[in-house]
């Protein structure tokens, strides 16, 4: 790698492309044969679908779900909106109440604030605990006759905590409510079962799991059948659901990403879990250091802190020599800190100077050592000139 | 945040960060920023003859505040108090090629030194 880059511990926000996935990608890329439009009825066309076929097959066997079941969009956020605005645009007739959460990226919350807005649903959202973990009960609470929706991610995107989506699941079954489950952080973390979790409807993305950017799918339950709206109108492509070419190239490497995913789950997770150790050991050592949601109920490959006695700005321009981000990498742009933080009450002055590390398949060790020095020599360093101490004197 | 070669060399690497000890000839001043953690603390060492002889700070900030109370500090060691006393925000803004979204660290820096200067003119 290139010396002048900086050490990647952004996988939450991007994944690097695994190399299995470009090379069985390539192909429909290059080769003058197999480029077809896979609508069309000759063989060029029916190439493409073959290709596609084969990766609906690799994405149903890693989540459970039969290969029909899986509708390609051009992402998570696309994969939200169509489960949001499609399923609550079927079945308005039956009540106008969702429920969601505070800590939910925006993808969710602001189709269901667009249909507050201009459709005139209600929504109750739920605030999570401090350790970022959802409270079964207050989602029993919201749940009245008028409730058609259940939106709730399973592992967050800023602070790595994984949703009970299990009881939710059940909870939503047993009140004829369809849950919606954004899983754009899941695969490659965790074992997915939409059927164990009785998911109605559930969103995938393949650039948070060693797949290429632009391309995600959405789960829609055949038995019992959920029902959608299209959103993309068009030429009629996916069952009505989803109208536009189906990018080939795009959909063959998502397939080859959850293929690899779920056949190197245990890989994957060892390695996470020893390089969070490694991290630990060294960060809780350090006094002064705040640790962001729950350290049980999380994945392993996400630690996000805030460093007290340090302005946010100065430590992220110290860390400089390594990628991370602060807050989400979607909001950056915003100097309020992160709202995901501000739901789960950390301080405004902690919110703003939080940063996440995330790691994953091609992080080395080596790479997490550097990174344990710089923090240690830099959280040292600019303690220094602000005379923070621990006993605050 | 994009931050000039300038800032990021005294961000660095910063030479005069610390306290000084108390005593009778050092002078003190505190301000405080937008929010409740951000602070500048700045130290001067004046002696008879009005010479400033040591100086020193704590910062709590961006690394636009950090490179300017190392600036500061830089520009008037050795100086006289009347020396000093002539030094803006602008000078150290422009030294340290500062974008006009972050002149306000600029500014606070700029403010402890008036605020410790005043000091020392006061009592002598
Ligand atoms: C939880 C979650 N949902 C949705 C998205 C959006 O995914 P995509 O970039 O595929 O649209 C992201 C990524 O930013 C995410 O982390």
């Amino acid at each position: 790698m290139n010396i002048n880059f900086p050490i990647y511990l952004d996988y939450m926000s991007s994944t690097p492309i695994d190399s299995k996935v470009t090379e069985a990608m390539l192909p429909y890329f290059q080769d003058q044969k197999i480029f077809g439009n896979p609508h069309s009825q000759h063989v060029y066309g029916k190439k493409s679908m073959e290709a596609i076929t084969k990766a609906k097959l690799q994405i149903a066997a890693c989540i459970n779900s039969t290969p029909d079941e899986i509708i390609f969009t051009s992402g998570a956020t696309e994969a939200n909106n169509l489960a949001i605005k499609g399923s609550t645009q079927f079945y308005h007739r039956k009540g106008k109440h969702i429920i969601t959460c505070a800590t939910e990226h925006k993808a969710v919350l602001e189709p269901i604030q667009w249909l507050v807005d201009v459709h005139d649903f209600s929504v109750t959202v739920i605030k999570p605990g401090k350790d970022g973990l959802i409270n079964i009960q207050d989602i029993k609470n919201a749940i009245s006759t008028q409730t058609i929706l259940i939106s709730i991610m399973h592992v967050n995107n800023e602070i790595g905590v994984i949703q009970p989506i299990e009881e939710i699941g059940k909870l939503a079954e047993a009140n004829g409510i369809i849950m919606h489950v954004d899983a754009a952080q899941s695969i490659g973390k965790l074992k997915i079962d939409v059927k164990k979790m009785q998911a109605g409807l559930m969103s995938f993305s393949a650039h948070k799991a060693y797949g290429p950017i632009g391309i995600g799918a959405l789960y829609i339950r055949k038995s019992p059948r959920v029902r959608l709206v299209e959103c993309m109108h068009g030429g009629g492509q996916q069952l009505g659901l989803r109208a536009g070419t189906l990018p080939t190239g795009l959909i063959v490497g998502m397939g080859k990403a959850f293929e690899l995913a779920k056949q190197q789950l245990p890989q994957d997770n060892a390695k996470a879990l020893e390089f969070n150790r490694l991290l630990l050991n060294t960060l809780s050592n350090i006094p002064g250091i705040i640790f962001h949601g729950s350290n049980k109920m999380r994945v392993p490959n996400n630690i996000n802190i805030s460093v007290e006695g340090i302005d946010g700005e100065a430590l992220l321009c110290a860390l400089r020599r390594l990628a991370i981000s602060t807050a989400s990498a979607c909001v950056t742009t915003t100097q309020d800190g992160s709202y995901v933080l501000r739901a789960i009450d950390v301080p405004d002055n902690l919110a703003k100077s939080a940063i996440r590390i995330s790691f994953g398949r091609f992080t080395t060790k080596d790479e997490i050592y550097k990174t344990i020095e710089l923090l240690k020599k830099e959280i040292y360093r600019l303690r220094n000139i602000s005379g923070w101490r621990a006993d605050g004197i | 945040m994009e931050y000039s070669k300038q800032i990021l060399g005294l961000f660095d690497e910063p030479k005069y960060m610390g306290i000084l000890p108390f005593s009778d000839n050092i002078y003190q001043a505190e301000i405080f920023g937008s929010s409740s953690s951000n602070f500048v603390k700045l130290y001067l060492q004046i002696d008879n003859l009005g010479i400033i002889r040591r100086a020193g700070y704590l910062v709590n900030g961006c690394p636009v505040l950090i490179a300017c109370c190392e600036m500061m500090v830089k520009l008037v060691l050795g100086t006289s108090v009347n020396d000093a006393k002539v030094i803006d925000y602008l000078e150290i803004a422009s030294l340290l090629k500062i974008a006009d979204l972050k002149l306000h660290c600029a500014i606070q820096v700029e403010e402890a030194l008036y605020v410790a200067l005043t000091k020392y003119l006061e009592k002598s």
